[in-house]
């Protein structure tokens, strides 16, 4: 399949239907602004404040694209994703973090993350970071 | 095809490197300002200048290892007003845009703005030199504060953070900027001390509580290596460190605060591993 780059009022409806988003950020204030974006640019969004509180939702796993920040009370967002995947979760991964860390873009690249963004990150970056996410779940 | 993306992180890190020469200057100072102190007993530590001399390079060395940390609380509300800028606008260029959901947006911007202004207030204060100013202080509220400082290092150092803080705690009588120096120092110190520790096992525990005397205590706990018992007096002395990097000067400087404060400070090994560092202060009734 050919990966088309949509503007952001340009979604297609079957898009907005269908593609969910779960982001797992313990910052209150960040993940309500992400949600927003992402949902006025057409996506449904899952929001998870803890590691915990992902593991215990099967939205999480279900989700078309997780968005996952490094740093999260519990656990980091690597071992999250080890815990999803062992459970059974295949969405593809956008990594999120404000440290932009080698080692972590590595980490990120290991778990077969699709993009690694560094915080602040603008809304062209993210949206298509998460639509390359989600045309490659399609590909697969 | 994975595709990975950088975006935005090279201020951060000039900052980070900026910050780090300046450190390293710090510590020349602050090895000076110890040395100058030493020569001459009547300027020591007791003496008003110098004292806010030494102590205010101490700070800012300290500042120094919580930059990352700073740099990830700033960046959290200014990631949250970039992407709620961008979205706002977004809404705008749609034929009918939802004005209240607009407005609603604003409000968390402003939220937002006022959030890293407060963090870069509460930075601010830290920096500045000052001499002792006793003031009352809610150590409480204190050790909240402090907390939120070094909270992203404990994430990033994967430290879970428990407080037991006593909700009738009388309020101290006590330099608030000088207390936070202490406080801070402790909690780099039990953060760097777990570094070995395995990661389910880091805990880093403060409590208050009134203690005998009608003084506030103040408990910093770790899950560390802890220390040599024979060791325990010299922790406390100028240029004694354990750390690879120390130059000594902390814990030294934290019992010259909590002493000029009519306080107490002392250390010990905990019997399940690890230790506990506590300060005392008079409380604001005495």
């Amino acid at each position: 399949m050919q990966i088309t780059l949509y503007s952001s009022t340009q979604i297609p409806t079957d898009w907005q239907q269908v593609t969910t988003i779960a982001i797992v950020e313990d910052d209150a204030s960040l993940i309500l602004a992400v949600s927003r974006m992402l949902e006025a640019a057409g996506f449904e969004t899952r929001c998870f404040q803890s590691a915990e509180a992902a593991l215990s939702d099967q939205e999480a796993g279900n989700a078309d694209c997780l968005l996952l920040d490094v740093y999260l009370p519990e656990m980091t967002g690597f071992e999250l994703h080890r815990r999803l995947a062992a459970a059974g979760c295949r969405s593809p991964i956008v990594v999120i973090t404000a440290h932009d860390d080698p080692m972590h873009l590595r980490a990120a690249r290991n778990i077969g993350a699709s993009a690694y963004l560094v915080k602040p990150f603008s809304s062209m970056s993210l949206l298509d970071a998460v639509r390359r996410a989600t045309a490659h779940s399609t590909r697969q | 095809m994975c595709r990975f993306r950088l975006r935005m992180g090279t201020s951060i890190d000039t900052l980070h490197y900026t910050i780090s020469a300046l450190l390293a200057l710090q510590l020349l100072l602050i090895t000076v300002l110890l040395v100058q102190s030493r020569r001459r007993p009547a300027a020591g530590v007791g003496s008003q200048g110098n004292y806010a001399d030494v102590t205010h390079a101490s700070r800012l060395a300290l500042i120094g290892e919580i930059t990352a940390s700073v740099a990830h609380e700033v960046t959290q509300p200014l990631s949250a007003i970039l992407a709620n800028i961008e979205t706002a606008d977004m809404m705008l260029r749609q034929p009918q845009p939802d004005v209240a959901a607009v407005r609603e947006i604003l409000a968390d911007v402003r939220q937002d703005d006022l959030r890293a202004h407060s963090i870069v207030c509460r930075l601010r204060t830290l920096l500045r030199k000052r001499e002792l100013q006793l003031e009352e202080v809610d150590v409480n509220a204190l050790v909240s504060n402090v907390l939120s400082l070094v909270l992203p290092d404990a994430l990033r150092r994967s430290i879970t953070i428990r407080t037991s803080l006593d909700p009738a705690l009388p309020r101290a009588f006590a330099d608030p900027v000088h207390l936070q120096q202490v406080l801070l120092n402790l909690l780099i110190n039990s953060m760097s001390a777990m570094k070995d520790t395995p990661a389910d096992r880091r805990v880093l525990e403060v409590r208050t509580e009134l203690c005998a005397g009608n003084n506030l205590m103040v408990t910093v706990l770790d899950q560390g290596h802890g220390f040599e018992p024979a060791k325990k007096e010299k922790l406390f002395e100028s240029f004694y460190t354990t750390k690879d990097d120390g130059l000594g000067l902390g814990l030294s400087l934290a019992r010259s605060i909590v002493t000029l404060h009519g306080g107490a400070i002392w250390a010990e090994n905990r019997r399940d591993g690890g230790a506990a560092f506590a300060f005392t202060l008079p409380s604001r009734t005495h």
